[in-house]
């Protein structure tokens, strides 16, 4: 909600910066930001109470001297005689009619009516709906205004009972369905309760005859409405949240002050229908319950001002203003007297827990991502939303992407992404792993599973021992054997290369197994991890252009050049520079030369590189290479 | 250049793949809290609406169970987890107090943008005993955050809401541009979450909290875009 700050600044005896508000608002539990002269307040679901000019100086009360602003028409209003019938008595307990004849309505607003349009750039319709947009800003109770010529007849509130079609006040059609909460005058619906009005019953500035309704609708009866009919209204984001079913004589008297100030008003009806008297919930006084919760010594002074000044009554119990619908308990009334006092101003006391838990024990999780790591695998995580259609799935009724509205039921459709991904990114030796849950319905249950799924594919390893050799099934089974107990290598499956995007000539392999029913062996040595207080390590965005690949063979004439020949590698300096590996290494014994072959990978941050730009790189590095002496570059 | 077996060969480089951030993170603060003396719990990601909202106080007018925040599944009778508090409701409702308890895992929401994801990890904590302060709170709050961003940071606690807990709390760390980050939610616990688990609240009180690793991995390593994390690009993955 946006506030503008001379419209809060007026509640208030003294000059106050808007940062002060700010601030203030902030130890309140008001988030905010300013711009300009705005206040943009985003407040809690809990505090409908506070989302008015009213609400919030209400609040900042505590820390600031107000004024009393509010003129209120306050002569004897005779009872208004009307056909109403209230049906949904539960959902709207409290409910006031005011009916108002006027003529000579004057050409221009008062300044504190023409501000609230001017300041907020608001665009006017008519006197009746101006108020009523004006109080809602100001005090936060939503009220309605009927042409009262269309419904003279009377008005129906009800539950609809079938589906019916109602064209609002900003023209829209829009298909009632049954079970909604409606008025209706002569059967046609008027208003789509505590969201928003009809344009067959709205007002005009020719009207001169307004029945002006003011509600409280229980927030379940409104909660949800809005969104479904993709109406969101102001009035039913107050509903929601709750609104004072105790306002409504005070709201419109205040209504009828505005029109005294605008208009010439001929005749004034009002009349409330209440299923029962309003009662103001009170909480037993218990200052030490209180000083327990927050953990320090407030004193009754302070416990009872700061109540009083937040519009409590405290005595022997304190009695919860009509307004604070979010108050129930004494644990609520702590956190009234702390956002006062301010979060930041209660005293830490030393937390020790005095029933210690045992020494955590390492998990089958922690060996297996150990070995894993250790052995060059990557671990990813997936969300489970699948494609599957399988009846064993179970469906997401709601799902994001209409594609997948299934949970899976295999790690592997999720894996084989993550390979495709990697693939189609030049990625050469690729082997991943997750630990996650499957989802599957049987007749009469739900079942999760916790699976470790594995997947390979390419070249084994980017050293000269492995680079040449493709990951393939007894490779695979290797390594499985190495950290398992049982020979689980009946589960390596290989996948048909057509699942996949990318082209790609070699074999994928794919190993999934519910971890419960797997044995390790648990020597493996665990991983030194992280720990929450290392220092921050710097993270590189990632390049989404090409990357370039490069291969030079080296020729050395004694087996020690490999040595300066590594040392040189290893402190070039080019920012395009990704990677450098041997793929290939040769010893000669006869004439003990030695070939090694690196590749060297390159790739830009800002632009897909060209080729002279990176042979101009590589004659650097042979030129270089080659003044080192005894080493040869065949070919260059 | 990394050790090798015969110096006269090329060096193998040390080819370690690696553990996901976000577990990373996750794990360092289970640990940082199980050496305080909390207990690590775990349950099911599919839960019911009675366990992920009814018992933690959440009405059924919280905008929270409306179609378009929580994913339904399995014809609507059950949900996908939209936190890690019903993992708690359900240590605490066959445990005698006093316990403390942390649960961490994934959990649902329905929102995806750049900064927020259908799928996030969370670690929430629970402490219930006699006599449980939001001071104690506090002090605790502050050990982790200035453990996760150092004895420097600067922190705030400000009011908020959440029907579980009462009072309730959003904690902000101060960013080096100036900006107030919000990296956890906390508050003492609500007595009507210990009724519902049977637990007496005229004698026993406690408080809770609830991290998103996301954010604090965000944080700590500088990723801007969420979703970085779930590509799964090894050239991303094995920065960590």
């Amino acid at each position: 909600m946006k506030i503008f700050y001379p419209h809060l600044q007026e509640y208030f005896k003294d000059k106050i910066t808007i940062d002060d508000f700010s601030e203030c608002l902030i130890q309140l539990g008001h988030e905010n930001e300013i711009s300009n002269n705005f206040i943009d307040i985003e407040f809690t679901p809990n505090r409908g109470d506070a989302l008015s000019l009213s609400g919030l100086s209400r609040d900042l009360g505590v820390f600031f001297d107000r004024k009393k602003l509010t003129k209120t028409f306050d002569s004897p209003i005779n009872n208004f005689n009307f056909n109403f019938k209230n049906n949904a008595k539960h959902e709207c307990p409290y409910i006031s009619f005011l009916y108002l004849e006027i003529d000579n309505i004057k050409p221009f607003y008062k300044d504190y009516l023409e501000s609230y349009f001017l300041d907020l750039n608001i665009n006017k319709k008519n006197l009746f709906t101006d108020v009523s947009n004006f109080l809602l800003y100001r005090e936060g109770q939503p009220t309605h205004c009927y042409d009262y010529n269309s419904v003279s007849s009377g008005i129906t509130l009800e539950k609809s009972n079938k589906k019916e079609i109602f064209k609002t006040v900003i023209n829209q059609d829009i298909e009632i369905e049954g079970g909604d909460l409606v008025f209706k005058s002569d059967g046609e619906i008027v208003n789509l309760s505590g969201i928003m009005g009809g344009v067959s019953s709205s007002c005009s500035k020719e009207t001169k005859k307004v029945l002006i309704e003011c509600a409280y609708f229980v927030p379940e009866a409104i909660l949800g409405k809005a969104t479904k009919y993709n109406l969101n209204s102001d009035a039913s984001y107050r509903f929601e949240r709750g609104v004072d079913p105790n306002c409504h004589e005070k709201i419109l008297r205040q209504f009828i002050q505005i029109i005294d100030d605008h208009a010439e008003i001929k005749d004034i009806g009002m009349n409330s229908y209440n299923l029962q008297e309003f009662k103001n919930l009170e909480i037993n006084k218990n200052i030490n319950k209180i000083e327990g919760i927050l953990g320090m010594s407030i004193g009754e002074d302070l416990f009872d001002s700061t109540l009083n000044k937040l519009g409590f009554s405290v005595n022997k119990t304190i009695k919860v203003p009509s307004y604070r619908n979010d108050i129930v308990s004494n644990n609520d009334i702590a956190e009234e007297l702390a956002r006062v006092i301010g979060y930041d101003n209660i005293p830490q006391k030393k937390f020790i827990l005095s029933h210690q838990e045992k020494e955590k024990e390492i998990s089958k999780e922690e060996v297996l991502e150990s070995f894993f790591v250790r052995n060059g695998f990557s671990e990813v995580i997936n969300q489970p939303f699948s494609f599957s259609t399988s009846e064993s799935c179970i469906q997401v009724s709601n799902p994001l992407d209409s594609n997948k509205k299934s949970l899976r039921t295999s790690l592997l459709e999720s894996l084989l992404i993550n390979l495709d991904y990697n693939l189609r990114r030049q990625k050469e030796s690729i082997k991943l792993f997750e630990f996650s849950n499957i989802y599957e319905k049987t007749s009469s249950e739900i079942v999760e599973k916790r699976m470790l799924g594995i997947i390979v594919a390419g070249r084994e390893g980017k050293n000269f021992k492995e680079f040449n050799k493709k990951i393939d099934k007894p490779y695979f089974k290797n390594i499985l054997n190495e950290i398992f107990h049982d020979d689980v290598s009946d589960k390596i499956l290989e996948i048909d290369r057509d699942r996949i995007e990318a082209k790609f000539k070699d074999k994928i392999f794919f190993f999934e197994y519910e971890l419960n029913n797997l044995r390790v062996n648990t020597n493996e040595k665990i991983l030194d991890k992280m720990k929450l207080g290392d220092p921050i390590r710097t993270y590189k965005k990632i390049s989404e252009f090409p990357l370039m690949n490069r291969d030079i063979s080296f020729l050395l004439k004694e087996e020690s050049k490999i040595v300066e020949l590594e040392e040189f590698i290893e402190n070039l300096d080019f920012e395009e520079l990704k990677e450098v590996f041997s793929f290939d290494f040769y010893k000669d014994n006869k004439s003990s030369n030695i070939k090694v072959a690196f590749r060297f990978v390159f790739q830009s941050e800002k632009k897909t590189l060209e080729d002279h730009e990176i042979d101009k790189k590589i004659k650097y590095i042979v030129k270089s290479t080659l003044e080192i002496g005894g080493i040869e570059v065949p070919g260059y | 250049m990394p050790p090798k077996d015969n110096i006269f060969e090329p060096s193998i480089l040390s080819e370690l793949g690696s553990l996901h951030p976000i577990n990373q993170i996750k794990d360092s603060i289970s640990v940082f809290l199980s050496g305080l003396g909390f207990e690590i719990i775990d349950g099911p990601e599919i839960e019911t609406e009675e366990y992920n909202f009814d018992l933690l106080n959440i009405k059924k007018t919280h905008p929270a169970r409306q179609m378009h925040d929580t994913f339904y599944v399995n014809s609507k009778n059950h949900l996908l987890r939209t936190h890690t508090s019903p993992v708690q409701i359900r240590a605490m409702k066959t445990r005698k107090p006093p316990f403390s308890f942390i649960s961490a895992g994934k959990v649902y929401r329905k929102d995806d943008d750049s900064t927020h994801l259908p799928m996030f990890h969370q670690i929430e904590g629970i402490h219930i005993c006699k006599n449980v302060s939001f001071g104690e709170l506090k002090d605790l709050i502050l050990n982790i955050v200035t453990e996760i961003f150092g004895d420097d940071i600067s922190i705030r606690f400000r009011p908020s809401y959440f029907p579980f807990t009462e009072p309730s709390a959003e904690v902000d760390i101060l960013s080096d541009s100036g900006d107030w980050l919000e990296i956890l939610g906390c508050g003492i616990v609500n007595p009507v979450v210990l009724e519902n688990c049977d637990i007496d609240s005229n004698i026993f009180s406690g408080f809770a909290f609830g991290l998103g690793v996301e954010r604090i991995a965000m944080l700590k390593y500088g990723v801007s875009d969420i979703r970085d994390f779930y590509k799964s690009n090894l050239d991303f993955l094995i920065q960590f």
